[in-house]
């Protein structure tokens, strides 16, 4: 049975977690080897780095980063944040990295999904995007949220499997940081139309959330920062939980 | 067992080489980036990664001259292990290209056939893994442990007995292959874990 996959995302700023301070049993929270290697132990399935560096020397870093902690933890590591183009891509996957997830620059250029996934395969590509309700369905925002395309979610995720995408991991801005679950609704949406997986992302507060973003949202996996930097969910806690539920996970 | 193997992983674009050489790093393992056919001569065992499109891959195969290198190394008896599209590669055909493959299994590559269960295409995740007989690859792994998969394409060698273990996912897929001097398993061994990390340590300790 394939399982669904738990994935803590860590936001890596100038080569450092951030959000990650009140680590108790971690002497270097902040070291993205240290906690990759943490999360690694506890269970983790995958883990998503967010390049949130704002300099322009940055692609240096987050592949130093991306370097070191693939020569330890042997599980897929996806990188994201600033790729803009093959070149970008082709960087980090030879610093380690499995696959890339690429966000506003697909958006203004799709051919780049395109492109890229053609160059490496559709299962380096997944498709971030950050969606917002407005009205009675959800656009897809660019810029870290800042900017309303006006493009309808759906459309775009349809459009950008077909490009080549390999999986999407969708965020809900309403629902980010609210700790009160995940959007059901779009994410339910979203999988039935798209043939390729879901990664559920934005509003983890609780494990039951994670069972919800899974059985009633039909998500793939499911994607948390700062419960599982904060320690109030262990990632080995949410694969018990969804195990005594019934739904599959690698224990 | 060769003390201090060489092993050689062949670059032809569409594969994770870096990832793989990370896993053999961390073994202790010397290994090399191949990237001309020449330099596939006195190593002691072989990897063949591969993602993306099989016509992709076997197309650079080609051009480049490695088809007929490997081909002529498998016969003398190199292990070769095949990983994910690499394994696929090791097959005459795939119905999801057009080219011939390397053609050192007899079978065929087929789409996965997910029938009524609406499962999505790739397949992608950690499935449980089924050992069928006593493996070479799998010693010291246990029986239905957990491996990361990702493809929408799977092996069917016509000879059944070679499978050394299974995955199941819509219908049976062959998950490993150990003929001869023959490996392969279509999870990615460098992206699974510890155990995933077992899987190469077989492989070189068997060189």
């Amino acid at each position: 049975m394939l399982t669904k996959r738990i994935i803590p995302c860590l936001d890596i700023d100038k080569g450092r977690v951030v959000k990650g301070k009140s680590f108790v049993n971690l002497k270097d929270a902040g070291d993205p080897q240290k906690l990759s290697q943490f999360y690694n132990n506890e269970g983790a399935d995958e883990l998503v780095f967010l390049d949130i560096t704002a300099s322009h020397e940055k692609r240096d870093i987050i592949i130093k980063v991306v370097e070191k902690v693939s020569s330890e933890v042997f599980i897929p590591l996806t990188v994201g944040g600033g790729i803009k183009n093959i070149e970008n891509i082709s960087e980090l996957l030879n610093a380690g990295a499995d696959k890339v997830s690429i966000n506003t620059s697909g958006f203004e250029n799709p051919q780049l999904i395109a492109d890229s996934s053609k160059r490496f395969g559709s299962q380096c590509i997944v498709l971030a995007i950050d969606a917002k309700k407005i009205g009675s369905s959800w656009n897809v925002f660019t810029y870290g949220g800042r900017e309303d395309t006006k493009f309808d979610v759906i459309d775009w995720a349809e459009k950008c499997v077909k490009l080549g995408a390999g999986e999407i991991l969708l965020t809900s801005m309403d629902n980010d940081g609210q700790k009160e679950g995940y959007d059901l609704e779009l994410l339910k949406l979203v999988s039935k139309r798209v043939s390729v997986p879901v990664i559920a992302s934005g509003g983890a507060g609780t494990v039951d959330h994670m069972y919800d973003a899974v059985k009633k949202g039909k998500a793939d996996a499911v994607l948390a920062a700062s419960v599982f930097h904060y320690g109030e969910i262990k990632v080995r806690d949410v694969k018990e939980f969804l195990k005594s539920k019934g739904i599959p996970v690698r224990l | 067992m060769t003390k201090d193997p060489k092993v050689g992983i062949v670059d032809h674009n569409y594969a994770n080489i870096h990832s793989v050489k990370k896993a053999l790093d961390f073994l202790g393992c010397k290994s090399l980036i191949i990237h001309d056919p020449k330099e596939l001569e006195f190593l002691d065992g072989i990897v063949l990664p591969g993602v993306g499109a099989f016509d992709s891959a076997m197309k650079r195969l080609n051009e480049v001259g490695f088809t007929e290198k490997i081909k002529e190394i498998a016969k003398r008896g190199i292990p070769i292990i095949g990983v994910c599209m690499g394994m696929q590669l090791l097959f005459k055909k795939s119905q999801e290209g057009s080219l011939e493959g390397l053609g050192l299994i007899d079978g065929e590559v087929t789409k996965i056939d997910v029938g009524l269960e609406k499962l999505k295409i790739p397949h992608i995740g950690w499935n449980k893994t089924h050992k069928n007989r006593k493996s070479v690859l799998m010693e010291n792994v246990n029986d239905r442990e957990y491996f990361y998969y990702v493809h929408g394409f799977k092996c069917e060698p016509t000879d059944k007995s070679i499978i050394s273990s299974h995955t199941v996912y819509g219908e049976e897929i062959c998950s490993s292959i150990e003929t001869e001097n023959i490996f392969a398993t279509q999870f990615h061994p460098e992206k699974s874990g510890i155990k995933g990390l077992e899987i190469y340590k077989n492989f070189i300790n068997g060189l």
